[in-house]
């Protein structure tokens, strides 16, 4: 790793916190930020690197797109651990092009950002999303506005979700879902329920647990639990869970009742076998570490090993010289583990930071930087604003 | 462009993080009553719709449930023929059969389901 800030365009600047900035955020709808929202530090990139980070993501996507076709024309449905069962409903989301509204890749950087590496793709449930949206783009304000901020995800959720609309089902209301007991994710919820709203698509709320099907009906679509049609719904709950749970078989046959957001073909690229594939498909990529399945490789003794379906860096170690460096325990792995090479990345006052590069209906929308002080990027990280200067 | 130019959010979501964390309330019943205590009622397609706010809600006993809303509906909306308002959570005349909890289970022992 190294070591302090170095002399490149990419900085880390330690700087004061607005004095009421808790409540600022708050009011923004960051009610999540205890212990993760750090704004006593910022990034400052160059333009030159925001151009890059935006293209490498443009690419990455693309590749990541090729995988899924690679997956559906192979039926590697046993090699991403993805119930048979579910093959054509994978299928016919992909054939459909159903509506998808955003993702996130975690890249690494060196310090100049000429060398971008995708470490994950988090396609199907990402959050940190307000924050990258909305909160550092209004501390911008304060901070100067003058500067430029790599960050048109709020617009281009709006315009987006205004272009989903002809594409949803029956009534073409859009209800919203989560799980119960995760402020992060109810506020991740609430803010995508605020931008259908701007984009002028009517929308409701339930819990996941809420949602229900009417027995003596085959033909009906998911109800709410009074029995109101759910034409369409946007999910915060991975594909994952949602097969293996008891109405999981109902999202095969109630598919032309029922639009789901994000489409099922998201399992596929939210699971961590994508880098294994991406590896395979496009080896020698300059975006894309080499990635095993089950074994290191050649990777000589350099590599993060992350669980198939895993979050939030559980179940996560690091491997530097065939040494443990640092390990999450947690529930996932019983699908087995990828391999990933170890890239590392540098150190900025002892922080090690990592872009979330968001995706929006497909195009590169803009960033947040998570920053942590141990190897692994979990849920102990911190999240910083940035910005750029143009020259 | 890489930079947004203007974030507006909404009263809903404001409201919504004001309330995060405490139990989702049930929406509040009204009757819809304006200045003059009296209340102004059109129908289509069998329901019945009340004028207020600026709009039309459905009427379910007698009362309106505002709350439920993100808005009221136009009158273009409700006259268009099919039209069905969804109904507030305590108005439970359809939902007989209907089956729920088959999803949220795997999230008990994992918090949140973001990432």
């Amino acid at each position: 790793m190294g070591q302090g800030n170095k002399q490149t365009a990419m900085k880390r600047i330690i700087i004061d916190p607005r004095p009421d900035w808790q409540d600022k955020i708050k009011q923004q709808g960051f009610v999540f930020y205890k212990g993760y929202y750090n704004e006593s530090a910022v990034y400052e990139f160059s333009a030159a690197e925001v151009d890059r980070i935006e293209a490498a993501t443009t690419e990455l996507f693309e590749k990541c797109l090729a995988v899924v076709q690679h997956v559906i024309d192979n039926d590697l449905w046993d090699e991403f651990f993805i119930d048979r069962k579910y093959a054509d409903l994978i299928k016919w989301s992909w054939e459909n092009d159903n509506p998808a509204f955003y993702g996130r890749f975690d890249l690494a950087m060196n310090e100049d950002c000429t060398d971008i590496k995708l470490l994950e793709f988090n396609a199907d449930t990402p959050t940190s999303l307000l924050e990258a949206s909305v909160v550092q783009w209004y501390w911008l304000q304060e901070y100067n506005k003058g500067l430029d901020q790599f960050n048109s995800i709020h617009e281009k959720l709006v315009s987006h979700i205004k272009l989903c609309r002809d594409y949803l089902y029956g009534d073409l209301s859009l209800w919203f879902a989560c799980a119960r007991n995760s402020d992060e994710d109810f506020m991740t919820i609430k803010y995508l329920q605020d931008c259908a709203d701007q984009a002028g698509v009517k929308n409701y709320f339930l819990y996941m647990n809420e949602i229900g099907v009417q027995d003596s009906y085959l033909n009906t679509p998911f109800v709410t639990p009074e029995g109101y049609p759910i034409h369409n719904i946007f999910k915060l709950y991975p594909y994952e869970w949602l097969f293996r749970e008891e109405f999981g078989s109902q999202l095969v046959s109630k598919r032309d009742l029922t639009l789901w957001i994000e489409p099922a073909y998201k399992v596929i690229l939210s699971n961590k076998m994508l880098l294994v594939y991406l590896h395979k498909l496009f080896p020698g990529h300059p975006n894309i570490l080499p990635a095993y399945f089950n074994n290191p490789g050649n990777l000589g003794g350099n590599y993060v090993k992350k669980p198939v379906y895993g979050r939030e860096g559980w179940n996560v170690e690091v491997v530097k010289n065939n040494e443990t460096q640092e390990r999450n325990n947690g529930e996932y792995g019983e699908e087995g583990f990828v391999y990933q090479q170890l890239f590392d990345i540098p150190r900025f006052d002892g922080n090690i930071p990592v872009i979330g590069s968001w995706l929006i209906g497909g195009i590169s929308a803009g960033m947040g930087i998570k920053e942590t002080t141990g190897l692994i990027h979990g849920n102990m990280s911190k999240f910083c604003p940035h910005y750029f200067r143009q020259g | 462009m890489k930079k947004s130019s203007s974030i507006v959010l909404g009263s809903l979501f404001v409201i919504a993080a004001a309330s995060c964390g405490q139990n989702k309330k049930e929406p509040e019943w009204t009757s819809g009553n304006d200045a003059q205590g009296r209340t102004h009622d059109t129908s289509f397609n069998g329901s019945r719709y009340r004028y207020y706010n600026n709009g039309w809600y459905p009427v379910y006993h007698g009362l309106i449930c505002p709350g439920f809303y993100s808005r009221p509906y136009y009158y273009g909306e409700i006259s268009r023929p099919g039209f069905v308002a969804p109904m507030p959570p305590s108005v439970a005349a359809g939902g007989a059969g209907v089956k729920t909890g088959g999803f949220g289970s795997s999230a008990h022992s994992s918090g949140g389901a973001g990432e």
